[in-house]
């Protein structure tokens, strides 16, 4: 999950620096490699120049090493995304937020969310929420395809650990979220029964059949004393003509969600979408 | 062409309750996959009708798919999704019908029928439901 945070802005605009001084001195690199110093055209420059020159002529490979090196480290500082795009997308998703869900009670508000999923194909060593550390990935194949949360509107309840198994496979899709995934359509579930840590075996499993998880999902979930969401409605998102991930909207309230949230708010998942393509 | 007109979501998407896995869910079809503006009008040149479809921030390379009959569809290559229907016509017309109107009705009509004969040709199975519903709802207004 993306935290909000000033040192995202110095790596993005550092690696852009680093790219751009970087690719320039290759440039530079690549001529000197090849020029004659015996050529008159070097007679009248300074021999602290000609001097750097013999230099990087004479250490061209060491030369080429350190630049491969920090184009590759600010590629990696790159990859992470433009911050100034994904605060905009946090600003859409806390405007969405604001008004998607249906409730008039302002406590409410802390209890409905957007979650911006993202599919990867290897999930790393993120252990899986059902997970124990013998079954890690809670029998999925690590690479089979995962959802994972990148973004989430609001300031609270940044945290998440929730993580859903996304593989080609459609029957062995987890959740909501994996269900909109492997269907590419819109999944609306409401009016879910009440689940807390305390809530009985049976309860918690008719929970796990609605919401396409496991008994071990709901219980993980619900152990530090939070309570399941009572209405999902999972939007799958496309970038650049490919489905990209899905974004999740959950409340606690049994009708706090349903299908207007997606017809009235298409062009959100637009603009949503045309900034990933940017990030 | 004409002007492009919004395509009614609430015509083309509507939520559809559906046992997946024995569990009764509320879908819908992705608001990608969904035209959101349509347009249409008569190529004078080739003498087809031809209805065009705006998706949502998408627009790529296309392929013309023809089943014969009169029909063409005009799909993106990388996502399936229908961007043009192209009527014939000449087709519909040497047939008998030798009014435009008439045959761009049974143009849309045998869009229809082809659309339905030749699922497994559209991949994208959410964007062929809402071009189903689509002209299924034209058919119906035509009528």
């Amino acid at each position: 999950m993306r935290k909000k945070s000033g040192y995202r802005d110095k790596i993005y605009s550092f690696s852009k620096f680093i790219m751009t001084i970087t690719t320039v001195f290759l440039t530079i690199l690549t001529y000197i490699i090849d020029a004659d110093l015996d050529d008159d055209i070097f007679s009248s420059w300074p021999h602290f120049t000609i001097a750097v020159i013999q230099y990087l002529k004479d250490n061209s490979f060491d030369s080429l090493c350190i630049v491969v090196a920090l184009l590759f480290m600010s590629w990696v500082g790159l990859k992470f995304g433009d911050p100034w795009i994904w605060d905009k997308l946090q600003f859409i998703l806390d405007q969405y937020k604001g008004k998607a869900f249906k409730s008039s009670d302002p406590r409410s508000d802390q209890h409905n969310r957007i979650t911006l999923f993202k599919h990867r194909k290897f999930i790393g060593f993120r252990m899986c929420p059902t997970g124990t550390w013998k079954k890690p990935w809670n029998g999925h194949d690590i690479t089979g395809g995962w959802l994972v949360p990148v973004l989430r509107s609001g300031h609270i309840a940044q945290k998440t650990s929730a993580v859903f198994a996304a593989p080609d496979d459609a029957d062995r899709a987890e959740g909501i979220a994996g269900q909109a995934w492997s269907s590419q359509r819109v999944i609306i579930v409401d009016d879910l029964n009440p689940i807390g840590e305390s809530t009985s075996i049976a309860n918690k499993e008719r929970y796990a059949s609605k919401t396409n998880s496991s008994v071990a999902m709901v219980e993980q979930y619900t152990r530090p004393s939070r309570i399941a969401p009572r209405s999902i409605v999972a939007i799958p998102l496309e970038v650049d003509s490919q489905v990209w991930g899905v974004i999740v909207l959950d409340s606690r309230d049994p009708k706090g969600v349903n299908e207007d949230a997606v017809e009235n708010y298409r062009l959100t998942a637009a603009t949503i979408s045309q900034l990933l393509e940017r990030a | 062409m004409n002007n492009w007109i919004n395509v009614s979501q609430s015509d083309v998407n509507k939520p559809l309750e559906k046992k997946v896995r024995g569990i009764n869910v509320v879908m819908m079809i992705s608001p990608f996959d969904v035209p959101v503006a349509s347009r249409y009008g008569l190529n004078s040149k080739t003498n087809e009708f031809v209805v065009e479809f705006k998706y949502l921030a998408s627009s790529e390379y296309t392929k013309v798919v023809d089943h014969a009959d009169g029909v063409k569809f005009e799909l993106g290559c990388k996502t399936g999704k229908v961007f043009k229907v192209l009527i014939d016509n000449n087709h519909f017309q040497t047939n008998g019908y030798d009014s435009v109107d008439v045959s761009i009705e049974l143009g849309l009509k045998e869009a229809l029928r082809e659309i339905n004969e030749h699922e497994s040709d559209f991949t994208r199975a959410g964007n062929f439901s809402a071009i189903r519903n689509y002209l299924s709802h034209q058919t119906q207004v035509s009528v």
